[in-house]
Parts: structure tokens; sequence; C-alpha cells
């Protein structure tokens, strides 16, 4: 039987990969928002 | 429907699918694969909490090999008819599949470093799988600085078909060597998973991950979508 107390790695483990995903998705979000505000000023004349 | 009126603009920024349905399942399935693994499933007898890593770590290395086939399909679509809505769904694709690589990587070396007491290890499965990064990072990289439409579709359908090559590679690069000469277990084709619990637990964060991988497919798109468009308005103004 296992001693060890691994639950910090589980922890890390588990923060990085929702860090990962969810600053991909502000970033995504973000630039999502330029552009639109970039289509935008295309439409005016 | 035809791939030219699929992929379009006004159809993926007033889809319903992208705003709503495919968050709100994604976030469900994410919750419910959380609550399995954390909550019902019991520690594994060896490593303690740490394996828990596994559900994730295996899923996510799951939904890389998918993303890797959709990446493929759509390389040999634009080789063979020269659409850009191909390139789009590919490199979309790539830019997810990148994000999913990487968590298997980091994830991995987390777990190594609580079960080996390594971050790393130069063995076949973590070269291959690293390869496997390499390509996904030139394929953005590359992408980023070269111009021209064609020569960047071009590049990421040569790249996407050097990735699906990788992928068996990976799959099968823990037959290399012996069990004694590598540390990365393999759990699945060994019957490592004897509880039913693991096998429902590997199950719901592998559906998980897919429903939040075609989400993230859906809104990269969308991005890659608006920007095409952007640029046409700005080189119709031009002109």
């Amino acid at each position: 039987m296992n001693t060890l107390n691994t639950f910090p790695d589980l922890f890390w483990a588990y923060s990085v990969i929702w860090l990962l995903v969810v600053v991909y998705l502000v970033l995504l979000t973000k630039n999502q928002r330029e552009l639109a505000r970039k289509l935008s000023e295309t439409d005016r004349p | 429907m035809s791939l030219e009126n699929f992929i379009s603009l006004q159809r993926f920024t007033a889809s319903r699918w992208g705003r709503f349905v495919l968050p709100a399942l994604g976030s469900l399935a994410v919750w419910h694969a959380l609550a399995w693994v954390f909550l019902l499933v019991e520690n594994e007898r060896e490593m303690g909490a740490v394996q828990r890593v596994f559900y994730f770590h295996v899923a996510s290395a799951f939904v890389t090999y998918t993303l890797v086939g959709v990446m493929l399909v759509s390389a040999l679509g634009y080789l063979s008819t020269k659409k850009w809505q191909w390139d789009l769904v590919g490199y979309a694709a790539a830019s997810v599949g990148f994000l999913f690589c990487t968590i298997v990587l980091l994830s991995g070396m987390i777990w190594g470093h609580s079960a080996w007491n390594t971050w790393w290890r130069w063995e076949p499965r973590l070269v291959s799988f690293l390869v496997l990064w390499l390509v996904f990072f030139s394929l953005i990289f590359l992408r980023r600085v070269t111009e021209g439409e064609g020569q960047q579709a071009n590049l990421s359908a040569v790249l996407s078909i050097l990735a699906a090559v990788n992928v068996p590679i990976v799959i099968f690069s823990i037959k290399l060597l012996s069990h004694a000469e590598q540390l990365h277990p393999e759990v699945i084709g060994r019957q490592g998973l004897r509880d039913v619990s693991f096998y429902y637990g590997l199950l719901a964060s592998v559906v998980a991950l897919h429903l939040l991988a075609v989400w993230l497919w859906w809104v990269k798109l969308t991005e890659l979508l608006l920007c095409r468009e952007v640029d046409r308005r700005i080189a119709e103004r031009e002109d």
C-alpha cells in the first residue's frame, strides 16, 4: 500500500489542465471580439 | 449539405450549436466526468491519489488522435480539391490538437514525477509523443511566419499528414522495449483497469473531452472565418 501523499501532484496536474483550457478559451474569445470590431469597422463607409 | 454551405461565417456565428448547445453539453459532461473521477472511483492501491490524473491524461491523448484524424481528412480534402474550407477545418483541429497534446505532455510529466520520481525519461512512448507535439508546434509556428493562403494551406496539409503518420508510431512505440526497460505502463492493452468504475471513469472522461474539443474547434473555426472575412474586406477596400 502506498503511504506517500500524492495529492499535491494530483492538484497540480488538474490545475495545469484547466489553466491551459481556460487561457486558450480566453485568448480565442478576445481575438474573436477584436475581429468582430474590425469587421464592423469595415462596414462603415 | 456542401462544404461551402457548412463552413460559412454566417452559419458559424448564428448557430445555436456553437453558442449554447456545445458549451452546455461539454460543461455538463466535464462536471460529470470530474465527479466520477474524484468522488466515485477508489484510490489506486500503488500510486494513491495521483493515479486519478490517468483519466484526463489518457482521454486528452485520445482527443489528440481524433483531431489528428480530422487534420488528415482535411489535408487530403484540401490537396485533392484546393478548397480553402478544408484548410480552415484542418487548421482549427490543429490548434485545438496542440492544446490537448500539451495537456498530455504536462499532465504526464507531473504524474511521472509522482509515480516514477522523474519528470522525463527518454523512452519510446514519451519521445514519439514529444515528436507529435513538435509537429503540432511547427505547423502553428510556420503557418504564422509563412505568407500567402496557398502556401500556408500546403504547409499545413503536409505537416498534418506527418502528424497522422506519427500517431501509429506513438501507439505502438510501447512495444519497442520490454516492460522491464521502460517506465510508461501499457494499461489498456494489458487489462490494467480491473474495476468497472475505472473503465467508466475513463469512458466518461473520453466523452467529456471530445465534447469540449468539438466546442473549442467550433470557436476556433469561427475565429478563422472572421479573420478571413476581415482580410477579404480590407483587400476589397484597398483595390
